[in-house]
């Protein structure tokens, strides 16, 4: 008997026209590890949200649910809560308590447990997730990935059957997110937890997962295991669906058409698995590069770059506090006119810190920054802050008006400029803000917000933008979205920097990477050589091919280098 | 952590401290009070935190100096006079009343200082989590909003200085216009975010049942020896006071301070009551030295 | 309010019996009494908080709400006679009603204080903080706050009240004989300070209100929580 069996789900928000589930049918067996995909607004939360019956949100539904083959909604209040946990997107936001003892100890309560027993289960659960050496520390002092790691073991005290966890990494740094994988397929495997996981970064997830369900528009798409699913949509040449999966399957499955080879063979998942593939057609490859001479290096749009530095770090050191570390120390750093420059760095590297300085939000104890050879100190702060836009990673930070077009006319106003105003019609049109002028910022989708505040902060036409982390939670095809309209910005004259940890967005679609470490940067160039510098900070499509294509980081690299 | 007093039983310490400020308003004494200022301010600098608050401390100084200015100024009763100031007689027992006043609030600010050493926010609310246990929850959410809104605040501050607001410069309107700007988007902010923890908070299955609650506390059997010692000292320093040997007499004439058998054996009752912390933390010290 | 009353009873009984020790045995200990009053009047709200269903929606927003006016109350340290507490607890009674904002007042008290230092004065700060959202939100009801300038002084007056409360622990506990010469130069000696708090109330009452409203407005509408 399957553990959940949802029959024919639908689901309406209040006052909301279209279904945001519709005639979802879907079987989970004991034990399983399903991964949930889709684009933002597919349906995933929805639909996870209707399977933990405490956070339903209010709307109309019809069709059922069944958990061990009752309906969901008729088994008690504290069997549902105890048996179904669920782990949530934000970290930050889930906490409840100030230290992690009494966080963990929230849940046992909540049923009311005797201190002995939540002692014992704490004690035992804690050392399973290695939070020993926190238990006593306030929440405040942990990282994002701890958090949430503390949110996990939270749930897991309960001993539920279900886990059901709603993207619970966009919110963390790429290593982070890999360890909190980790440890949900050590419970799912352990101690055989059934597993509900929704997510939009795939790579990780695709060799363990024992099955995957696409969902778009509200609808599941694909059910099946990750192989059947990337043969199905190769084979169907399913663009929308395709830019979702690993980007060293969707290559090797292009290598093959080439060669008019077809689905043939096991489709690599993983890098391990493309080695092995590449293995394989090791011959093919390296007759085609001899017919063609070796593969020259991507040089993306260098005619764009002018020669001139726009900006200068010199020199700069920085600390919050006289009794804390240096996080950035004697950095220097130039960017040229009208480039796209990537900064990469682990995280606390230090990177919104630097991208603050640059905007001249902080003053670094040493050294200075020059904008187009003038002391950024000495530039009035008005000017400053129109010539340098700034976006925060958190675009929220920046909204205070309780409409989008309040937002948009209060940056024409403040600028006092006359051209702002065609210009904002124009910078509308671009962001595809139009239909949302009356909407709450608040009650936009995390990708619009970002919008919102990169809008903001180009109504007054500034030179240099700097933008914090903004590929953060966004699904592939809105990263796509995103990075065609800073292809739009750079080709209008607006030199771009972004911090970020998204290798594979880097790669892609930078003209310039730097690295953060150490507090200064090495290694400015552009993404081809930086990246088949690396070993480990690189792409997935370069750690498969390097030994015969070392300046090939993307799939489309590869794919131009064999002429496919 | 915790350490010395206040590794003892929070009950245990809390009852001090409660009996400590009952004895610091209830005893109007110098004899009593010089010594309870005294084995406070030992055991602040014992535990090494005699710095903490040092601002604050100037601004109790004043406010003890008013108290000891006032009472002589606007009082004149009393036989003896020292002095005419304006035509009002000053008298010595007015001042002395005034002097008294006046180590009366240092004493009673300085065992609120001790208490918040040793009686953390935890402890406390451990302590009312028995009997009002909801609002003791609603406390420890607080003390993690705190911190977080903190955070939250620097990050609204730094961003919005694009936008023009700095709380760091300009006339006291404009700085305060700027604060509460930052405040409103802190509200609107977290306000919104907060949904996500209520749904975090059901998700764990609060309000299914009735709570229990999660302490890790043990009463030992030195904190019940303890207990039992203080129950007994601050009983004697009770039973001094209901006799009248808490109390100076000031007017109509100042009364001679008592150094009889009985009194100096309430003197000590009471010195004794002081040393429990100090002994604690003595005794910790000497363990740790060798 | 008809539930609150035989706890109102319980309270009056208390503060008579309270009242009637005291002139037996702790004879002149004025600050004791008033501290043992001031928390006894607060006593029937922490009860009715605690007999109320346990609202994880309810509970959140009320520390939250709580803790954004203890935060406030830290980011103007610099400026320490302007207390956004005051109006962030008045926003709160006038849009959530008068147990909410007397809840968020009194713990927005203990709170700030576990950063700022407890003392004698946490009792009558809880007491006072949470009267004003308590008054906030009974004046809302009653509908006499609609206009602007109404609020504006419901502000002003309770900055002098406020301070007035916080005289009174120190004039009765330190300040004797308790005269009504020494209780009136107490106030004075404060004026200037309530007038700056009482003025700040009114500017940010008559500015920000309601805008303010709106947020909070939006919130309970988000909430699901609707006037009971």
């Amino acid at each position: 008997m399957a553990l959940i069996e949802i029959k024919d789900l639908n689901f309406t928000y209040p006052e909301e026209k279209t279904k945001a589930l519709s005639h979802v049918n879907l079987t989970v067996e004991e034990g399983e590890f399903v991964v949930l995909c889709g684009p933002s607004g597919s349906g995933k939360t929805t639909l996870l949200r209707n399977l933990k019956r405490e956070v339903t949100p209010a709307g109309t539904r019809t069709g059922s649910i069944f958990y061990g083959g009752r309906p969901l909604y008729e088994l008690p209040d504290e069997a549902a809560a105890k048996e179904i946990g669920m782990v949530f997107q934000d970290p930050e936001n889930q906490i409840v308590m100030d230290t992690v003892i009494h966080e963990l100890a929230f849940s046992l309560e909540n049923f009311g447990l005797q201190p002995v027993d939540i002692k014992k289960r704490i004690g035992e659960m804690a050392t399973f997730f290695g939070l020993e050496d926190c238990l006593h520390k306030p929440v405040a002092e942990l990282s994002g990935g701890q958090k949430q790691v503390v949110n996990l073991c939270s749930v897991m005290l309960l001993k539920p059957r279900v886990l059901l966890l709603d993207e619970p990494t966009s919110q963390l740094d790429p290593v982070a997110a890999h360890e909190l994988i980790k440890m949900v397929y050590q419970i799912n495997q352990e101690l055989s937890v059934t597993v509900i996981l929704s997510e939009h970064r795939l790579e990780q997830l695709f060799p363990i997962a024992d099955r995957i369900t696409f969902m778009e528009e509200g609808t599941v798409k694909y059910d099946c295991t990750p192989r059947d699913m990337s043969r199905g949509v190769m084979e169907k040449r399913d663009l929308k669906t395709e830019p979702f999966l690993p980007s060293v399957t969707r290559m090797f499955f292009y290598m093959q058409q080439g060669k008019g080879g077809g689905g043939t063979g096991d489709i690599p998942l993983s890098v391990r698995e493309g080695k092995r593939f590449m293995e394989k057609i090791k011959g093919r490859i390296q007759s085609f590069i001899e017919k063609n001479g070796k593969m020259e290096r991507r040089t993306p749009g260098e005619e764009g770059i002018d020669r001139d530095p726009l900006l200068v770090c010199k020199e700069i050191s920085f600390r919050y506090d006289r009794e804390k570390p240096l996080i950035l120390q004697k950095l220097s750093l130039s960017v040229m006119k009208g480039e796209f420059l990537v900064i990469l760095g682990g995280n606390g590297a230090g990177k919104s810190t630097l991208l603050q300085v640059m905007a001249g939000l902080i003053r670094p104890q040493q050294g200075s920054v020059y904008f187009k050879k003038k002391k950024l100190e000495l530039i009035h702060p008005k000017e400053r802050h129109e010539i340098i836009g700034y976006v925060a990673q958190n675009p929220l930070l920046h909204f205070t008006f309780d409409t989008v077009e309040g937002e948009l006319q209060y940056m024409v106003r403040k600028s006092g400029k006359t051209s702002s105003g065609e210009k904002t019609e124009e910078i509308i049109e671009l962001f595809g803000l139009k239909g949302l002028l009356s909407r709450h910022p608040y009650d936009l989708s995390g990708g619009q917000q970002q919008k919102l505040a990169i809008a903001c902060a180009l109504i007054p036409q500034p030179e240099l933008l700097l933008i914090d982390e903004p590929t953060k939670g966004l699904d592939a095809i809105s990263k796509e979205n995103f990075a065609l309209l800073l292809k739009e910005l750079g080709k209008k004259g607006t030199t771009i920097v972004m911090v970020t940890h998204d290798t594979e967005f880097a790669a892609r679609h930078a003209q310039k990477c730097a690295m953060l470490f150490d507090g200064s940067v090495t290694g400015c160039s552009e993404p081809a050589v930086f990246f088949s510098g690396n070993y480990f900070y690189t792409t997935a499509v370069n750690r498969v091919v390097r030994d015969y294509l070392p300046y090939a980081v993307t799939d489309e690299d590869v794919m131009k280098a064999c002429n496919i | 952590m915790d350490r010395g007093f206040s590794s003892v039983h929070p009950a245990v310490c809390f009852t001090y401290y409660i009996f400590i400020i009952l004895f610091a308003m209830l005893l109007f004494h110098p004899v009593y009070l010089l010594l309870s200022i005294a084995a406070q301010a030992a055991f602040l600098l014992l535990h090494g935190r005699g710095r903490a608050r040092g601002k604050s401390w100037v601004f109790f100084g004043l406010m003890g100096l008013a108290v000891l200015l006032i009472n002589p100024l606007i009082n004149h009763r009393g036989s003896t006079i020292l002095f005419y100031l304006f035509d009002n007689p000053i008298t010595l027992e007015a001042t002395v009343y005034g002097a008294m006043l006046m180590l009366s609030l240092l004493d009673v600010l300085a065992v609120f200082a001790c208490y918040q050493q040793v009686v953390d926010n935890h402890k406390f609310m451990y302590l009312f989590s028995s009997f009002l246990p909801k609002t003791a929850f609603l406390l420890m959410m607080c003390m993690r909003f705190v911190p977080l809104l903190l955070g939250r605040m620097k990050q609204i501050s730094v961003v919005q200085k694009t936008r023009g607001l700095d709380m760091t410069s300009g006339p006291v309107k404009k700085r305060s216009r700027d604060g509460m700007q930052i405040l409103h988007i802190l509200i609107t902010w977290s306000l919104e975010e907060a949904l996500q923890t209520a749904d975090s908070m059901k998700a764990r299955g609060y309000g299914v049942t009735k709570r229990s609650c999660y302490w890790d506390y043990k009463m030992g059997r030195e904190d019940r020896v303890l207990l039992a010692a203080i129950l007994v000292l601050a009983a004697v320093t009770a039973a001094g006071s209901y006799l009248g040997y808490g109390t100076l007499a000031v007017y109509p004439t100042l009364g001679a301070v008592s150094f009889e058998p009985a009194s100096l054996a309430f003197y000590g009752a009471f010195c004794l009551l002081l040393l429990i912390p100090i002994f604690v933390e003595g005794k910790e010290i000497l363990l740790w030295r060798s | 309010m008809q539930h609150l009353k035989p706890r109102l009873m319980v309270v009056v009984l208390l503060f008579v019996a309270v009242l009637g020790i005291s002139t037996f045995w702790l004879q002149d200990q004025y600050l004791l009494l008033g501290i043992l009053l001031v928390l006894i009047s607060t006593v029937p709200f922490f009860i009715r908080f605690e007999a109320g269903k346990q609202n994880a929606r309810e509970m959140v927003l009320i520390s939250m709400l709580a803790a954004i006016a203890a935060a406030g109350r830290v980011l103007f340290a610099a400026l320490p006679n302007v207390k956004p507490t005051s109006f962030v607890v008045i926003m709160t009674g006038l849009a959530f009603g008068p147990e909410a904002g007397f809840m968020v007042g009194a713990v927005a008290a203990i709170v700030s204080n576990m950063f700022f230092g407890q003392g004698p004065w946490t009792p009558w700060q809880m007491f006072s903080w949470g009267l004003m959202g308590l008054t906030a939100g009974l004046l809302q009801k009653k509908s006499r706050l609609e206009k602007r300038l109404g609020l504006m002084a419901f502000g002003l007056v309770w900055g002098f009240i406020f301070g007035w409360i916080m005289d009174v622990w120190y004039v009765i506990g330190f300040i004797h004989p308790l005269t009504w010469e020494t209780v009136l130069g107490g106030f004075a000696a404060s004026f200037y300070f309530d007038l700056v708090h009482g003025l700040s109330n009114a500017f940010f009452l008559g500015l920000l209100s309601n805008s303010w409203l709106k947020v909070l407005q939006r919130i309970k509408l988000k909430y699901g929580l609707l006037e009971r």
